[in-house]
């Protein structure tokens, strides 16, 4: 957020909680600065962090990011289960993710139909063709269109969000970089 | 493959739970009471399977059948109506 | 860079993506050419006709019905529909019950049947609504059902896809099961619409 307009600077401070010290503990530890085993690294929290949706993000306090970030590193790494976690924090409730909006009010369901391009056509034989190779999962790819950041999800269209999810994900597997798709872009554009 | 551990017809309830990750049981049935309608059989967990793991051993999924009424307080249609959604037997406790 | 119109038209980021990433993948040898049009093609030969096929086929076939029933993957391999990875639960609609289908997570849909489902399936509107208030998007859809009907709408939340099984319209005793399958619609088999037969 560099560079943007923001409102005056609250000098505020607080005594930092056990639980927030405890934050900072964990987090260094399964960095593995300690000597300790590496889990994952500084960057992957930090990528977390920056992944939250922005309500998510603006609401919630500075070792409130930590946490929620360090869960999902977690999770990403194994350490843990969603299973596990939410068997842990049974009858918390925590706001619903973007995607999942089932009961949500919203308008009229629009008849709309469009005669599918041959690029979106392209885009669900990619994906079927490398799950049958089994080079990535459908999961993978939900969870990559799960992540958008709402503004994102909204605005983006079915198949625009399909083709970010495939370059995410197979970013993710290390099936390509990130350096090679924009090397790649900027050639074809 | 992890056991069955319900059957047709037993009453089972939703976790209220809302953990991070890829989780396909939507937000609106947690917590929420009905009955088991079949076993569709044994799959890998998606949960695990979006991160990169193989989601083994594969979990019971169970298709588990709710009445409207006990998911919306406010359901405006008749008390017959019911929702029908694939759940995954860690998400489910006796009721 | 022209579209398949022949009209030139400046790549969209996302058109511009999926050309990057294919050529990508190609060019390390993980995909053919060949094999994403061959696939292409083999998408494109899934339509709602194999849908209606199977329920024609169910209609005129009691025993057929009941094994759609109780598996409807096997079902459909038996007509010689080709569904690779689909788990297929048929359910059916009675003068009791109306079934309906929806994904509220994502878009789930028996693609391998059916092809690619609708633009307003996959909408939020639809997918937000239609598990809350079914019948008050049925009706707005057209499909006006009476309270002494029951509607289960399903929620296709993890490896099942869902096909329902449209009830045969009145005055059709004696047709073919080619003209029966020009009854059923794509919308019929989703649960938005039921077949209309020559009486109606």
């Amino acid at each position: 957020m560099g560079g943007e307009p923001g409102s005056t600077v609250v000098p505020d401070e607080h005594d930092y909680a056990e639980w927030e010290r405890r934050i900072d503990a964990m987090a260094v530890l399964l960095w593995g600065l300690k000597g300790t085993k590496k889990y994952f690294s500084v960057d992957e929290h930090r990528k977390a962090i920056e992944s939250l949706p922005p309500e998510v993000y603006d609401s919630i306090a500075y070792y409130e990011k930590w946490i929620l970030a360090l869960a999902q590193c977690m999770v990403g790494r194994g350490v843990v289960s969603s299973a596990e976690l939410a068997q842990k924090m049974k009858d918390v409730m925590f706001k619903r993710q973007h995607h999942d909006m089932g009961g949500l009010p919203a308008g009229k369901v629009e008849p709309s139909e469009h005669d599918y391009a041959e690029w979106e056509r392209r885009v669900d034989a990619l994906s079927v063709l490398l799950g049958s190779k089994k080079i990535l999962t459908v999961d993978e790819r939900r969870r990559a269109i799960e992540s958008l950041p709402p503004e994102a999800y909204d605005q983006m269209s079915y198949y625009e969000r399909w083709t970010s999810a495939l370059a995410q994900t197979l970013i993710q597997r290390g099936v390509i970089t990130t350096e090679e798709l924009a090397r790649k872009m900027h050639e074809r554009s | 493959m992890n056991e069955a551990k319900f059957r047709p017809g037993e009453r089972v309830r939703v976790l209220k739970a809302y953990p991070p990750g890829h989780i396909r049981t939507p937000h609106y049935i947690r917590g929420c009471v009905g009955e088991v309608e079949r076993i569709c059989g044994a799959f890998p967990n998606p949960e695990e399977l979006a991160q990169m793991r193989s989601g083994l051993p594969a979990q019971p999924l169970y298709r588990v059948r709710f009445l409207q009424k006990n998911v919306w307080p406010d359901y405006a249609g008749p008390a017959t109506d019911v929702l029908e959604i694939e759940i995954y037997q860690h998400w489910l406790e006796p009721a | 860079m022209s579209d398949e119109q022949g009209k030139y038209r400046p790549l969209s980021y996302f058109q511009l993506m999926e050309i990057s990433l294919r050529e990508l993948l190609v060019e390390k040898g993980i995909l053919t050419n060949e094999q994403v049009d061959a696939e292409v093609e083999n998408m494109r030969s899934r339509t709602p006709e194999r849908g209606a096929k199977v329920v024609a086929h169910a209609w005129v076939d009691p025993a057929y019905r009941k094994r759609l029933l109780e598996n409807g993957t096997k079902a459909c391999e038996e007509l010689g529909l080709d569904v690779p990875a689909l788990k297929l639960v048929a359910v059916e609609n009675t003068p009791q019950t109306h079934n309906a289908i929806v994904c509220t997570l994502c878009s789930c849909y028996p693609r391998m049947l059916l092809g690619i489902p609708p633009d307003w399936y996959k909408s939020r509107n639809y997918r937000s609504r239609m598990v809350r208030e079914p019948r008050k998007v049925l009706d707005e859809m057209g499909l006006k059902l009476s309270p002494g009907v029951q509607i289960r709408v399903h929620d296709s939340t993890a490896d099942m896809r869902y096909l329902v099984l449209p009830m045969r319209p009145a005055g059709t005793e004696g047709w073919s099961e080619e003209r029966l399958a020009s009854l059923v619609s794509r919308d019929c088999m989703i649960g938005v619409a039921v077949p209309k037969g020559p009486a109606d």
